[in-house]
């Protein structure tokens, strides 16, 4: 339980053996390499087949087919799916993959030849689309020298325009008209050479847009319908093409996505290796093991035992070792030790101690059997509907709403909450009776004794918090420190804790008092030990005194958990209520009332758990860990096989 | 004896508007960030969604209040008659959650919103976005608690 125990350590290697050195270590992961940047990586490709050409395939297939991601999905990442074997087996084949490469790299070649022959013969055919308005026998009009064309259209209202204007024009020309459609009038003017300027001029301040027409051999039109014609073959061309992708991509994936995956690894130890401290002969590999694997370590890097050096290396105290939580039944609560942050090398692991208080105060919080239940429930199918793409954070965090689950099912029990039904109604009379007898409280009824629970919760996680100060002082700073600095704070609420408990006990009551008192002076007293001044000493231990309104505050803190939890149960009772009374409406009425119970826990419950889980994890971070920890470690990030697009799962396939 | 009834229903009224305006607005502020963050990475939405969720609780802090106000007064059933003066009691005690509801679900939304951006670049860190959001809630929690207990406290 805790912080595991760290090690830093230095591989001496052969020059020749550096890249199955770092491969193995890749295999192993267990070792954080300090002294590679994994994050820093540039592409090889050498006339051979490079994870940037697989990367290239990847993204334009999965641009071109791209997967629907449900909501969940979004929150788990998953990635192709193998088992080490489905593994082994794609790579032992590296002719394998540059046959496929070719392959798909030939079709997405064609492909995009023919989307480019569909671009450039649509942007043909919208130019052929005006041309062919224009359509003449323009062979025999190739023999008229004499005079010039003007093609070109109006605007329908600039042509009514020009009609009327026309009158005052005094060159000689001849106009026709060559076809209209709703908006335009398509037209050719005839004119002599010498003319021509100024009738061009009238025209283009009158609005007309001129058309150069290409010379052609047949007509527009023909050649419209025969872009069009190609359009279509092409268009055929490419959804087969779409098709075989498609078919290939769904056949080859698991080949590309575990090679794009493997040669990009290898091409980063092959950089890595490059850049290591070394000598002419021998580089050095420098990182963080836990202390309990490194016999593993040791037993995976045996093959190399003649050209390897396995060192303990010492280090500094600003050499500062990645932190391992460590926690068996419990790991499910690192998940909100980690939202907050790790802890110092230097201090402990506060997963344990704020586990059972956490899954507590979310029961407190949602509180409603029949929620517990559906919350359960949820996260069992999660977690084996997903089983094989988790990570192990998010089994962590699975098991963490298993857990939460359950204690709300706890208190759902404690305080008669099911879906928010009044058990004076059920009918079924064991059953009422059993229910009424295992409720001990309802906060509906009389808030006080769980709002006051709320308030014990508090002070008993605060106190606590205190001691685990104290015990980290005693770590840290030795007995006599320890004992001035946070013991006194123990002792001191501890008479108030005491004194206040057994206020009716007379004889307990007078010994707490006792010591309540005496650790007030023993907070004046030490409080301020650091300063020289005697006046300011006892200024200083005074003011620490202010330190007990925080506390107050703390507590009252917790007077969220009562609060949620009454929301969660009247909002449930409030959604009962209405759909009963949509129930008389005829007809309908049954449906709505359905709709209206399902749709309304639905919501209830959602905005409850967010609700549950934010603020149980707000009290442990601000009120409780504020008393005792501190947290900025570093997380420990094993040299391993980074993907992109598999995970390699470790079972082994039937 | 209508009078009563009059202003504890006010009472209620008001709570369930201020704490619906503070959530519509904070729910709003956060709304527009994340549809911004979504525009670049639609991956994103599960995560956005949540934290814009988070100032939503203040309108449901309300409501509840407002129905804490018809089950003192039974208006669901037979109603029960108060004196003006138990039904100005009743409006003053919805006034914490009402207050404090209005004022915290508009500045949750402003840190929800900046949790947003910083989903936007650091996804892996929405839960602590979340925590900080959560901490503006607080003063909204404790206006419920004030005005449950004080209209649990009046005598009808």
């Amino acid at each position: 339980m805790g912080i595991a125990k760290m090690q830093k350590i230095q591989i001496f290697t052969h020059e020749s053996k550096v890249r199955q050195v770092l491969k193995s270590l890749q295999e192993l992961e267990i070792l954080e390499v300090t002294n590679v940047d994994e994050d820093f990586f540039a592409p090889i490709c050498k006339d051979k087949v490079c994870a940037q050409d697989l990367e290239d395939i990847l993204g334009f297939l999965q641009e071109l087919f791209p997967q629907p991601k449900g909501f969940i999905e979004n929150f788990i990442h998953t990635k192709t799916l193998l088992n080490k074997q489905q593994l082994q087996e794609i790579l032992s084949k590296p002719q394998d993959i540059t046959k496929k490469l070719s392959v798909f790299q030939k079709e997405k070649e064609s492909y995009e030849a023919y989307q480019q022959q569909i671009y450039q013969l649509r942007a043909e055919a919208e130019k052929l689309k005006l041309y062919r308005h224009f359509d003449l026998p323009f062979k025999k009009l190739q023999k008229i020298k004499k005079v010039r064309f003007i093609y070109g259209l109006f605007s329908k209202n600039q042509y009514l325009k020009w009609q009327a204007d026309r009158s005052y024009l005094t060159i000689e020309m001849h106009e026709e008209v060559l076809s209209q459609d709703e908006k335009s009038i398509y037209l050719a003017f005839l004119i002599f050479p010498e003319k021509e300027q100024e009738l061009k001029d009238k025209l283009s301040s009158a609005g007309f847009e001129e058309v150069y027409l290409p010379p052609a051999t047949k007509s527009y039109a023909a050649q419209l319908i025969k872009a069009e014609k190609d359009i279509q073959a092409f268009e055929g061309k490419k959804s087969k093409s779409l098709v075989k992708l498609k078919e290939l991509f769904q056949k080859e994936k698991k080949h590309l996505t575990a090679w794009a995956d493997n040669l990009k690894n290898e091409e980063g130890i092959q950089l890595w290796g490059k850049n290591l401290l070394k000598t002419k002969k021998v580089a050095m590999v420098e990182g963080w093991i836990m202390s309990l694997r490194f016999q593993d370590l040791q037993d995976g890097l045996k093959v190399f035992s003649e050209d390897i050096q396995l060192i303990e290396a010492p280090h500094s105290e600003d050499d500062v070792p990645p932190v391992v939580l460590e926690n068996k039944q419990l790991a499910p609560f690192e998940a909100v030790t980690t939202v907050y942050g790790l802890p110092q090398t230097t201090e402990f692991d506060p997963t344990p101690f704020l586990s059972v208080f956490f899954a507590l105060f979310f029961g407190i919080c949602l509180s409603d059997f029949g929620y517990g239940v559906v919350l359960m429930l949820l996260a069992h199918t999660l977690f084996s509907k997903y089983k094989q793409q988790l990570t192990a954070y998010g089994k962590n965090l699975l098991t963490l709403i298993k857990y939460c689950g359950f204690s709300t099912m706890l208190v759902g029990i404690l305080t008669g909450s099911y879906f928010g039904i009044d058990l004076q109604t059920l009918t079924w009379a064991p059953l009422r009776l059993l229910l009424l007898n295992l409720k001990i409280t309802d906060p509906m009824a009389d808030p006080l004794p769980l709002l006051i629970f709320s308030f014990i919760l508090g002070i008993t996680q605060i106190y606590f918090g205190l001691w685990l100060k104290y015990w980290i002082d005693l770590r840290q700073k030795g007995f006599k420190e320890a004992s001035l600095s946070s013991g006194v704070w123990v002792y001191f609420i501890s008479g108030l804790i005491g004194w206040v408990a057994f206020a009716k006990v007379a004889v307990l009551a007078i010994l707490f008092k006792v010591i309540f008192i005496s650790g007030l002076i023993g907070l004046v007293a030490t409080q301020g030990r650091h300063q020289k001044n005697p006046l300011m000493r006892l200024g200083s231990g005074i003011l620490s005194l202010y330190r007990l309104s925080n506390f107050m505050g703390d507590i009252l803190s917790y007077s969220r958990l009562f609060a949620l939890g009454l929301v969660t149960s009247v909002l449930s009772v409030v959604i009962n209520l209405l759909a009963s009374m949509t129930g008389g409406i005829p007809l309908v009425g049954g449906l709505i009332m359905i709709l209206l119970l399902i749709g309304g826990h639905i919501f209830n419950f959602l905005i409850n758990i967010l609700g549950a889980f934010v603020h149980s994890a707000r009290l442990q971070y601000v009120e409780y860990f504020s008393k005792f920890f501190e947290g900025g470690g570093r997380f420990f990030r094993p040299f391993s096989w980074r993907t992109k697009y598999i995970k390699v799962s470790n079972q082994i396939s039937k | 004896m209508e009078l009563g009834l009059v202003f504890a229903i006010f009472g209620g009224a008001v709570a369930v508007a201020l704490g619906g305006i503070g959530s519509a607005v904070g729910v709003g502020i956060a709304g527009e960030m994340a549809a911004g963050v979504i525009a670049e990475d639609p991956d994103k939405f599960g995560k956005t969604l949540l934290l814009q969720a988070l100032p939503g609780t203040q309108g449901i802090y309300g409501f509840l209040a407002g129905f804490w106000v018809m089950l003192k007064v039974n208006l669901l059933g037979n109603v029960i008659a108060i004196s003006p003066a138990v039904g100005w009691q009743i409006f003053m005690a919805c006034l914490p959650v009402a207050i404090t509801a209005l004022v915290s679900g508009i500045f949750q939304g402003k840190v929800s919103a900046a949790g947003i951006a910083m989903v936007a670049r650091k996804p892996d860190e929405a839960g602590k976005g979340l925590i900080l959001s959560a901490m503006v809630e607080t003063y909204a929690v404790l206006g419920l608690l004030t005005t449950i207990l004080l209209i649990n406290g009046i005598q009808v």
